[in-house]
């Protein structure tokens, strides 16, 4: 068993396994990097997916008011609501309105 | 030893399998790398790529901020039959078939259920993964249709497939289209989307895009900077159209058009201080007799103005000094030899010796041209007309902001083989010459601003987030004609209204102004049916003028004098505008609205309002608990006020509100609400005091 830790009769003779052994805190230090960048990157992917569809929902809302907006728009002009009080039999007036004021003393 | 080399073995054989690993992941890598490097290549490129990502087109606005055109997204609805299972098809084909035929006709295509269902069958028995279900939906119709049958199962069990792709909506649809314009990918743009679409669509950029897979399917991000968003979106642009004063011309146009069946017709309101168009009406007629915006003929079509133009003519004679409005002519009983034609009036009559303004107000041809033949019918004088005419604008487009204006043809005396004898006589009533409706208003605004000529515009602002462009108005001549003669023109033209050709038109609201213009068309043409344009240039209030009009109606049939199929647009719109606005309607000064009544019923509603409404109509009143809601009842000679209670999540009492009040009540505490009929509340279905837990309330008005 000796032997075995005898340097010069193992695997330890070659340089830079040994390098690595000597180095092994920086190793760990690379691989967390390495494990934090992809899940770092992971994350931020799933953020963007996120943001996306929000964005979508967002856009669907915005047409969705759009399309009640254009409704009341159209809706709101004389002729329209001149059609839609027909059956009450309300016309519209033919002479301009008159302003009632008091009389000036 | 033993043991030793033993365990040198092992290590070489762990050794072996180490590098025989090796061996193969560098085979692999070549082989990813070299071998299959094309392949995999492409592939990667598909997850990213440069993408054209477009800017939002930018929206157009009335004056008050209407939303006149804008982008929204439609839906194309598709089914893949392919992959959906079998069991989950065959066991709901039957209520997909009966959804879809009785979803709303405005988006799906009318089939019967039985139809829809041996078409879906047959589909699905084809195998086809792109079957057609409905195109044009806007969002709610198509989050309605992903509610279906099967379709509800989505895109990978349902067969759902659906295109999102933009289209330029106009809120209210057909009026002034022609003016708004269309914006389409494969032809010009046209109207106010042409001419500004430097601004409108913003810009659009190359992105370098990553695919990622999401609930909806595939999305794309942009690789480097995903918080990156700096395309400039479209900017808005802000008209100076007026929806309320389009809808009145467009409807009466519409009205005028259908009567007299006519071919076409233009009405164009402007603003006589700055020339800001308010109202743009293009009417075509359609083969089955309805009218749509389909040509601008106010800016892009010629055409002979006719009696229209002897405005210009007397102003021409008052400014050279050939004429005032004092000026004898004789009428020679509406009809005289020029050269070798000889010129009739449009109306019969039995006048000779006239003022120069009593021709203009009843539109003598034979008048005016007399006049404008004495004083022009020369060498130098023709020079002089055509320099007076110029100068008068008719030889230059007036520069609207709209593609496709029409450059005015004006004979110009220096090419003699156009000149005839008859020119000059012919010239000062109309013919022989060629503008635009819009060209004419111009000038006729000219004159009802005192002179001053403004080019006519249509946009007013460009939105561009904080930094806005105003557009003011633009001034083309400073001054076309001395005030002295322009003031003149101006009481001639509000004689034509009093006492000629329109005085069917007179307003007892309003005093109006303007000109007949009655055209032949095709006057060249012997034997054929005669055709004629009508046509009403004026403006109002004649003493102080806003608004400067100018309605043609092409082609009538039966009846065809601008005093009759024009001038009554005219009239119609001058005195909506007129009333529209509060500061310049009539008051009446007796109180007896006030004075003679007594107090009001029990009263219910908003407090505020009440109590604005009884002190605009002088009601006393008495508060007692300043509550948001109130009842009012009669009390001796006030009106006493007492709170009417509205708890958080509690049906309120509505009876006795209007449905306004009520409505908005009963929605704030989250109920749905259906009513029917008109007046005041008289019964809720839901009595007041339950919980309110988003249920639907009926309300009953009466």
């Amino acid at each position: 068993m000796a032997s075995f830790q005898d340097k010069k009769t193992t695997i330890f003779r070659l340089k830079w396994v040994e390098w690595i052994f000597v180095n092994l805190p920086f190793v760990c230090y690379l691989v967390l990097l390495g494990v934090i960048y992809i899940s770092n990157a992971h994350a931020s992917e799933k953020a963007l997916r996120k943001i996306e569809t929000l964005k979508q929902d967002v856009k669907d809302t915005k047409w969705h008011y759009m399309n009640l907006q254009q409704q009341l728009e159209y809706g709101s002009i004389q002729s329209q609501i001149e059609t839609k009080v027909e059956h009450l039999g309300l016309v519209p007036n033919q002479k301009p309105p008159l302003v009632i004021s008091q009389k000036e003393k | 030893m033993d043991k030793k080399k033993e365990l040198l073995w092992r290590a070489y054989l762990v050794m072996l399998f180490f590098v025989i690993a090796s061996l193969v992941i560098m085979f692999k890598i070549f082989k990813v790398s070299v071998i299959e490097g094309d392949k995999w290549r492409a592939k990667a490129s598909d997850n990213i790529k440069w993408k054209v990502v477009d800017a939002d087109r930018g929206s157009i606005y009335s004056d008050e901020m209407h939303l006149l055109s804008t982008s929204v997204q439609f839906f194309e609805i598709r089914m893949d039959l392919k992959t959906i299972k079998d069991e989950i098809f065959y066991e709901n084909v039957d209520s997909l078939a009966l959804f879809l035929s009785r979803f709303s006709k405005e988006y799906v295509k009318e089939k019967s259920p039985a139809q829809w269902k041996s078409e879906l069958l047959a589909n699905k028995k084809k195998k086809n993964a792109y079957f057609f279900i409905a195109r044009g939906l806007d969002i709610d119709a198509f989050k309605k249709i992903k509610k279906a049958p099967i379709l509800r199962y989505g895109k990978y069990k349902g067969g759902l497939i659906a295109f999102r792709y933009g289209r330029r909506v106009k809120p209210f649809r057909d009026m002034a289209s022609r003016t708004i314009g269309v914006d389409r990918e494969n032809a010009d743009r046209i109207g106010l989307e042409g001419y500004f679409d430097r601004f409108l669509k913003g810009d659009a950029d190359q992105r370098l895009m990553k695919k990622l897979t999401s609930r909806d399917g595939e999305i794309w991000v942009p690789l480097y900077d995903p918080s990156e968003n700096d395309i400039r979106k479209g900017d808005d642009i802000v008209t100076t159209l007026n929806i309320e004063i389009q809808d009145f011309v467009h409807h009466s146009m519409i009205d005028m058009l259908t009567k007299y069946q006519a071919e076409g017709g233009t009405a164009i309101v402007m603003e006589t201080k700055t020339g800001a168009i308010k109202a743009f009406t293009n009417l075509s007629r359609n083969g089955d007799g309805s009218y749509m915006e389909m040509y601008n003929h106010g800016t892009a079509r010629l055409s002979e103005p006719g009696s229209t133009m002897k405005l210009a003519t007397v102003l021409a004679l008052m400014e050279d000094g050939y004429a005032t409005a004092e000026t004898k002519v004789n009428l020679n009983y509406g009809s005289k030899r020029f050269s070798d034609r000889v010129m009739h009036d449009s109306e019969k009559h039995n006048r000779t010796i006239v003022t120069m303004s009593e021709a203009f107000e009843l539109s003598s041809n034979v008048g005016i041209a007399s006049l404008a033949n004495d004083a022009y019918n020369s060498i130098d004088g023709r020079k002089k007309w055509y320099n007076r005419l110029a100068s008068f604008g008719f030889t230059e487009p007036c520069g609207v902001d709209l593609t496709g204006e029409a450059i005015p043809e004006l004979k110009n005396p220096k090419d003699k083989n156009t000149w005839y004898g008859t020119t000059v006589p012919w010239m000062s009533h109309g013919y022989e010459l060629q503008n635009t409706p819009l060209q004419m208003l111009t000038f006729y605004n000219a004159v009802a601003n005192g002179g001053k000529m403004m080019k006519p515009f249509l946009v007013k602002e460009i939105i561009k987030g904080e930094k806005n462009k105003i557009f003011e108005p633009v001034v083309l001549k400073e001054q076309i004609a001395k005030p002295e003669h322009i003031a003149a023109a101006k009481k001639m033209m509000e004689n034509v209204v009093l006492k000629g050709t329109a005085k069917s038109i007179k307003s007892e609201f309003v005093n109006l102004a303007g000109k007949t213009g009655t055209t032949r068309v095709n006057y060249a043409k012997s034997g054929e049916y005669a055709k004629y344009n009508g046509s009403f240039c004026g403006y109002f209030p004649a003493e102080n003028p806003e608004y400067t009009i100018m309605v043609v109606v092409y082609e009538p049939k039966g009846v065809y004098y601008g005093g009759y199929v024009a001038a009554p647009v005219f009239k119609e719109v001058a005195e909506k505008i007129y009333g529209m606005r509060n500061k310049t309607a009539r008051s009446i000064n007796d109180t007896v609205f006030v004075n003679n009544t007594s107090l009001p019923n029990r009263s219910i509603g908003f407090r505020e309002d009440l109590e604005q409404i009884f002190t605009y109509v002088n009601v006393p009143y008495h508060t007692k608990k300043k509550g948001k809601w109130s009842v009012a009842d009669p009390s001796g000679n006030t009106m006493l006020f007492s709170e009417n209670n509205v708890r958080e999540k509690v049906i309120p009492n509505v009876m006795g509100m209007g449905a306004r009040d009520a409505s908005y009540l009963l929605e704030s505490v989250g109920l749905q609400v259906e009513f029917y009929g008109a007046g005041k509340v008289l019964r809720q279905s839901i009595p007041a005091g339950t919980k309110a837990a988003r249920q639907k309330i009926a309300i009953y008005l009466h």
